[in-house]
């Protein structure tokens, strides 16, 4: 019986030992049912990250990874931007000199068709002066005749009158030419002075047609600004956010597309502009010519009646003076022959229509070459757009298996980094939880604003990992 | 006779009694064995607001938010180039307008139901206070699943009409609401005229000097407004950290955290705050 109780007895001092310890439990938890007293601790975390022994690992994958974004960063943008540029460079030479041989060409066609037309111009002013001189030829030789004859036609010069009343006709001869040439001046004054008020009419209209052209040419493109505006800035506030370089080319060639069509545009608004107002200034130049031509026909006319009555009055004056009647005094016509000036106008006219056609066809020619130029430059533009865009292509083909494996390796470092870090976190939280424990703090926080009656772990904790370091 | 009686008692007595200790130890070894991973401190408890954050309720609300965004983006370019510059303007903040009254309408029930979600949550395991987990070292017990359960559950929820009292001695005050009050908003204007007039002056000085000049003044130039931006702002952080401590003190609180930190309870001590900060002060400068 005795030994039965014996056998009871380390089995009532183990019992005991684990009441013992739940009670020493109990008691380090007496603050739990205790509602009116919570202990809270607080730590500086950062403080003990810091002292954690993985933190110079952490720190080394912190580099690794700042500096792989580094060279990944300038792989997507450095790079391409340095081969983009270097063979953009070489286009734009291509472009500008292209440009430039254009110009030069331009130039010259500008040149050989003006020395064209001055050479026309050349030939119509001989043309003018052969007819002149020809006119003048004939009323000499009319002259000649009628002073031979005394019979009729061109009147002859005061000087060489002789015969029966002589000196009356020579008196009469003198004031009939003085009228005459009085006659003749004031016309020229009055072709002159409606020459003068045609053209400065006729400059008047092409300067009105190029202000209501340029009018129409700003608002045409404020309009043009005004409707890009808002999906420019939206494009111009995407290409801030981009967040690749891939998305970023795309919304620059979006912006770039949009500034090329205002551009041409602009460049057809202007031309349709400009071929306007050359017609116009043609077709102006010829109504100016026609009117002028009618007014000399009409003021030729004129001053033909007016001789006429000074002749007859002349004719009547000499007859009352000899008593010869006036029909057989044969005083000659001082008008200028009709034929002869019919020949010479119709001859200008037909000049200047030669003149008119040989300039529009020169501006014509000129348009045409420019077109075609204008053509192969835009032409040229658009191959070099073709190659810059084939060049992107190849250079992000070369790139972007590089590119991958660049940001492989950047995913995984950071992922590496994330890991060591949540250890790091959840061993210090585990140490801090002891010291916590062993300091009977139920909560434990990081950062706060203000703490008044809390403790401070930071120092206790910190012991703690150092302590725990070289294992 | 009374020998016998003896022993029959204690041949009961004591194996009863061997048996009453052993189930003791064993509530007690359990209990130390299960808190030892989080120390027991029932009236807190704490919260991964990032895990809500990242439910499919919120990211599908965020993916609408984004579609509409898209579409008010659109009609906006559409519309904006047949106006004025300033009618430009009036759409635009229309359209803010619009934007921001649908982000009320598909976000605000979402955070009104997580919030009643963790004020329940708290109300059955009898917390007064809960944190944003990543201010916790150790201690309380994460609810986080527990909210999700009850947040995703088609259970009605009502929205806590009072918040039991909370003996936890852990206040919290809006910073935010501090950071937009007059002294601050005034140093924050005089901080962007300094910045103006040193970008002017950088501008000027980087004109005349080559790249590695450049960086060096660029340097120089972020040090000094940092120096500048801290001499101004820190009587005034000490003024409200002066402030919080002494409200602080008069309610008997021992820790004062951030509004964004406390998710449920807790004494919130703003008001008093701000008027302990602008009581009787001079801020000009």
């Amino acid at each position: 019986m005795k030994k039965r109780y014996l056998l009871l007895i380390p089995l009532v001092l183990i019992i005991s030992g684990v009441v013992f310890l739940g009670l020493r439990h109990q008691e380090l938890f007496k603050f739990a049912s205790a509602e009116d007293a919570l202990p809270i601790g607080v730590v500086d975390f950062q403080k003990l990250l810091r002292l954690s022994p993985s933190w110079d690992r952490l720190m080394e994958l912190d580099r690794k990874v700042t500096e792989m974004e580094g060279v990944l960063s300038s792989s997507s943008e450095g790079v391409m931007d340095t081969l983009l540029g270097e063979h953009m460079l070489g286009l734009k030479r291509e472009r500008v000199k292209a440009a430039g041989e254009m110009e030069k060409e331009m130039l010259r066609i500008k040149k050989q068709l003006e020395q064209e037309l001055t050479e026309n111009k050349k030939q119509a002013v001989e043309t003018i002066r052969a007819i002149e001189e020809k006119f003048t030829r004939m009323q000499k030789a009319r002259n000649t005749n009628s002073q031979e004859e005394d019979q009729g036609g061109f009147p002859a010069s005061e000087e060489e009158i002789r015969g029966p009343h002589a000196a009356e006709k020579k008196m009469v001869y003198a004031e009939i030419r003085d009228s005459v040439d009085d006659l003749y001046l004031l016309s020229k004054r009055q072709v002159a002075a409606k020459t003068l008020e045609l053209e400065q009419k006729v400059k008047a209209r092409i300067e009105e047609l190029q202000k209501k052209q340029d009018a129409e040419s700003n608002s045409f493109e404020m309009k043009m600004l005004q409707a890009n505006q808002a999906r420019k800035l939206n494009l111009q506030l995407k290409i801030q956010v981009a967040a690749t370089t891939e998305e970023r080319n795309k919304i620059q060639d979006e912006l770039n597309k949009i500034a090329e069509d205002e551009s041409a545009q602009k460049e057809t608004m202007v031309a349709g502009m400009h071929q306007e107002s050359e017609r116009l200034r043609s077709l102006e130049t010829v109504a100016l010519r026609k009117e002028i031509f009618a007014f000399k026909v009409r003021l030729d006319a004129e001053l033909s009646q007016k001789v006429s009555a000074i002749q007859e009055k002349a004719a009547v004056k000499i007859s009352g003076k000899t008593g010869v009647p006036p029909a057989q005094l044969a005083l000659g016509n001082f008008n200028q022959p009709q034929d002869l000036k019919r020949e010479y106008n119709e001859k200008m006219l037909q000049l200047q229509a030669e003149q008119n056609k040989a300039m529009e066809q020169a501006g014509q020619q000129y348009e045409k070459k420019k077109t075609e130029l204008a053509e192969r430059l835009k032409k040229i533009e658009q191959d070099m757009f073709k190659r810059v865009m084939e060049k992107r292509k190849l250079i992000e083909k070369s790139q972007k298996e590089e590119y991958a494996k660049k940001a492989e390796a950047l995913s995984s470092l950071k992922k590496q980094r994330e890991r060591l870090f949540l250890t790091m976190v959840d061993e210090l939280k585990g140490m801090v939880g002891k010291v916590a424990r062993k300091k009977r703090v139920p909560l434990v926080l990081a950062g706060y604003i203000s703490s008044l009656d809390c403790e401070d772990l930071t120092e206790i904790s910190a012991r703690a990992i150092k302590e725990e370091k070289p294992r | 006779m009374k020998k016998l009686k003896f022993k029959n008692v204690m041949g009961v007595v004591l194996p009863l009694l061997a048996l009453g200790i052993l189930i003791v130890g064993i509530w007690y070894g359990w209990q130390y064995f299960s808190l030892k991973r989080a120390l027991y401190c029932p009236s807190v408890g704490q919260i991964d607001r990032a895990q809500i954050m990242n439910l499919r309720e919120f990211q599908e609300a965020d993916k609408a938010l984004k579609a509409y965004e898209e579409e008010l983006q659109k009609h906006f370019v559409n519309e904006a180039r047949k106006l004025e510059p300033a009618r430009q303007t009036e759409l635009f903040m229309k359209l803010k307008e619009q934007l921001d009254q649908r982000r009320v309408k598909i976000s605000n029930p979402l955070f009104q139901r997580a919030e009643a979600a963790v004020a329940q949550v708290a109300r059955e395991k009898a917390m007064t206070v809960i944190l944003d987990k990543k201010i916790v070292v150790c201690g309380p017990e994460d609810i986080t699943q527990d909210v999700i359960k009850k947040f995703q559950s088609a259970e009605k929820l009502a929205e806590p009409v009072s918040i039991p009292q909370d003996s936890s001695g852990i206040g919290y005050f809006d910073q935010e609401v501090i950071r937009s009050l007059k002294p601050f908003l005034t140093v924050d204007v005089q901080l962007v005229r300094i910045y103006q007039d040193m970008e002017k002056e950088l501008k000027e000085k980087a004109g005349k000097s080559s790249p590695a000049q450049r960086e060096e003044l660029l340097k120089q130039y972020t040090e000094r407004f940092e120096s500048q931006k801290n001499q101004m702002l820190k009587p005034l952080f000490k003024k409200v950290s002066d402030t919080v401590d002494k409200i602080a003190r008069g309610k008997g609180l021992k820790l004062v955290l951030d509004k964004e930190e406390v998710m449920y309870g807790g004494t919130n001590v703003t008001d008093d705050v701000v008027k302990g900060f602008l009581a009787g002060e001079d801020f000009r400068q």
